[in-house]
């Protein structure tokens, strides 16, 4: 007697054959799973009986799930494909296997080697046997689900994390700096990496090619187009001159390889850092946002975007930024990002936020401090969030001075992984620890392994711990400001405060154990000795307004 | 699993060890497992230690480690101060359950040259099988 489901031949059931019993293989639990379509069918002995099939919504399946005795085949008052796929293969007795009200199976035999009708010995016995054989057959089948369950669940981390490594790959790692300019960028990947890209590319005569896109579709596949899409571009801003031809050509080539179903929004523009002007076109993107002298502007350009559709056209258009002016291009993941009530934060908001130059803060810092505030603490993120902004100095000697605490004038190169702030409160270094790592771990690509990784959050802590107590006094009104860069070279952390404790000590003395442990020195004073054993260096900038404390961790495998 | 800093106190049964100190049978060993985050959190919890150890009468002293999960330089301090208790008790002090990052730090702050590691809690109170040093 054989039985079976979608699981493997169960040991129990493979009972002496004494009759002939054909296999019968019900899609089994039609009612909730569907069957692994690339399942391949359980074994079956070559010189074993058929196998018959019998499809999910077969009515008969439903008559067997609320009769659960042996019953005659003829018994079956149902003209159904089932029925006779199973008189055709010689079935006379059916028994249906029901766990837990479930009809998982069919126990099914031909007829007796006697010739004779089965007697109700043999049908209770046979009840029996299904009532034994059904929870255990199910058991196989949760097994067998269990086990796929895993391996999806395996290739998906996987493939989550070979699109961050394409996706790291093809970020620009430091941001050139023309004279007078100053360009961020900050990006930020959902956990299921989205395709966001973003790149800067120099172009002759000083001025600068500005791309910000987004591939549809997350995953490897996002990820492998839009690192197709980055290098047409790259050929293209090199060789053609105006932003929309460079997109038409990007598009032609796009075309012919795009899979189905998948484009890529994207802008481009082209920077002259000498006179502020920049001439951009659009393909489906988001338009930038341009302060002006009094708010901010979306100067417009439309196309339809990249792959979609061959021969396309692109407006063109200009504007100026001026000295002291901030232009910001981003993704949708900032206008798209839901508050807790799901409500969208909108254009409007980018526009309000942009054009809001009371704040004494970095532009980039400023869009994610509104983002945070719209959206609530328990905000999980939804796609990749890519902001770039284009400031133009405004050449007077304040600008020496910029007004996030974490930037420096000049000489800050990298891509920022993250920047955020916590109120001075003690124990909120537990925050920093876990953002930083949280930072870390997500940008991927940095051969940081994990004791690197400790380390550097355990330095961080030490630095945060100082910044709220000594730097800030544990003023809860004040910040302390956290930024996470990484270039070719270095991992950088910074963590600024308010200096409002006098300088920081800078020469550090390990602590003298033995004094504290005879109560000659307090026992305490670890702190920078920690941090300086736990990175690489560590580099103290002092003014009468702010410590910035720079934890440096280089991006060697070991050191 | 809970972030707030917390000890519990053990008491294990004395083990006969073949390989372990002479006398190790008779020796009065309490344990304490550490729970939590080891910072300025954990500062009156770790007073009670130290409190606990005057005139205690013991021999060794295990601080097990294992659980937990974040150790920040005010815990370094709470962990000197009760090796300084120690020490005026004359009381052995052992650690255990140290990951290889605190081991590296406890290394780098030479709070190894105070206490023996050992893996885990049973060698610990044992007194045998330490971690080879560095």
């Amino acid at each position: 007697m054989a039985v079976t489901g979608s699981a493997p031949p169960d040991r129990s059931l493979d009972a002496p054959r004494r009759r002939r019993t054909p296999v019968l293989r019900v899609p089994w639990r039609a009612r909730t799973v569907p069957p692994e379509p690339s399942q391949d069918p359980p074994p079956t002995a070559p010189d074993g009986p058929p196998q018959v099939d019998i499809a999910p919504h077969d009515p008969v399946l439903a008559y067997l799930q609320t009769h659960p005795d042996p019953i005659d085949l003829d018994q079956i008052k149902l003209d159904t494909p089932g029925v006779r796929a199973l008189r055709d293969a010689g079935v006379e007795l059916v028994v249906p296997l029901v766990s837990q009200g479930e009809l998982i199976g069919l126990l099914n035999l031909g007829a007796r080697l006697s010739q004779q009708e089965y007697t109700t010995e043999d049908r209770k016995l046979l009840e029996h046997l299904a009532g034994q054989a059904a929870p255990a057959l199910r058991v196989a089948q949760l097994v067998r689900e269990q086990e796929a369950e895993v391996r999806r669940r395996e290739r998906y981390e996987q493939e989550l994390q070979v699109a961050q490594l394409i996706q790291q790959n093809f970020l620009p790692h430091a941001l050139p700096e023309p004279a007078g300019w100053r360009l961020d960028a900050f990006y930020r990947p959902a956990r299921e990496v989205g395709g966001d890209f973003y790149d800067v590319i120099a172009l002759p005569a000083g001025e600068l090619g500005i791309v910000v896109g987004d591939v549809t579709d997350k995953g490897v596949p996002a990820a492998l187009v839009m690192a197709s899409t980055r290098s047409v571009l790259r050929s293209s801003a090199s060789r053609l001159v105006e932003p929309a031809e460079v997109l038409r050509r990007v598009n032609d080539v796009l075309v012919e390889d795009m899979p189905p179903n998948m484009f890529v929004t994207c802008l481009y523009g082209v920077l002259s850092p000498d006179t502020g002007r920049f001439r951009f076109a659009n393909a489906g993107h988001n338009l930038p946002c341009v302060q002006t002298a009094d708010g901010a502007i979306e100067p417009r350009a439309t196309g339809m975007p990249l792959g979609l559709l061959a021969g396309a056209d692109y407006d063109e258009t200009d504007v100026v930024i001026g000295p002291g002016q901030c232009a910001v291009l981003y993704s949708d993941a900032l206008p798209e990002a839901h508050g807790p009530d799901g409500e969208m934060f909108g254009f409007p908001r980018v526009v309000e936020v942009v054009a809001d130059r009371g704040r004494d803060q970095h532009m980039i810092d400023q869009i994610l401090t509104a983002l945070d505030r719209f959206t609530g603490p328990t905000w999980e993120q939804e796609d990749d969030i890519t902001v770039v902004t284009l400031r133009r100095r405004d050449g007077r000697a304040s600008e020496a001075t910029p007004s996030d605490p974490t930037e420096h004038a000049t000489g800050d190169v990298g891509r920022v992984l993250t920047r955020f702030r916590v109120r001075s409160v003690l124990g909120n270094e537990r925050e920093a620890i876990a953002k930083v790592g949280d930072a870390v771990r997500r940008a991927g690509g940095l051969d940081l392994g994990p004791e690197r990784t400790a380390a550097l959050t355990t330095a961080v802590g030490e630095a945060t711990m100082n910044a709220i107590e000594h730097g800030n006094l544990a003023d809860a009104d004040l910040f302390v400001h956290v930024r996470v860069a990484v270039d070719d070279d270095a991992l950088v952390v910074r963590i600024a405060d308010h200096a409002k404790g006098g300088p920081v000590p800078t020469d550090v003395a390990e602590p003298d154990l033995d004094a504290k442990l005879r109560g000659d020195q307090s026992p305490r004073g670890w702190g920078l000795f920690l941090m300086e054993s736990m990175v690489d260096d560590v580099r103290v900038h002092t003014s009468p307004e702010r410590h910035v404390v720079e934890l440096v961790m280089r991006r060697e495998d070991e050191r | 699993m809970s972030d707030a800093f917390r000890v519990e106190v053990a008491h294990p049964a004395p083990t006969t060890s073949p390989g372990g100190d002479p006398g190790a049978d008779d020796a009065a060993v309490v344990v304490v497992r550490m729970h939590g985050l080891l910072d300025r959190s954990a500062t009156d919890e770790m007073a009670g230690v130290r409190a606990r150890l005057v005139g205690s009468g013991l021999d060794v002293l295990v601080l097990d480690l294992a659980d937990v999960h974040y150790l920040s330089s005010t815990g370094i301090a709470l962990l000197v101060g009760v090796l300084a208790e120690a020490r005026s008790e004359d009381i052995e002090v052992r650690a255990c359950g140290l990951s290889d990052h605190y081991r590296h730090i406890f290394e780098l702050t030479r709070l190894v040259d105070l206490m023996t590691c050992f893996p885990d809690e049973r060698s610990a109170v044992a007194g045998v099988a330490p971690v080879a040093d560095g």
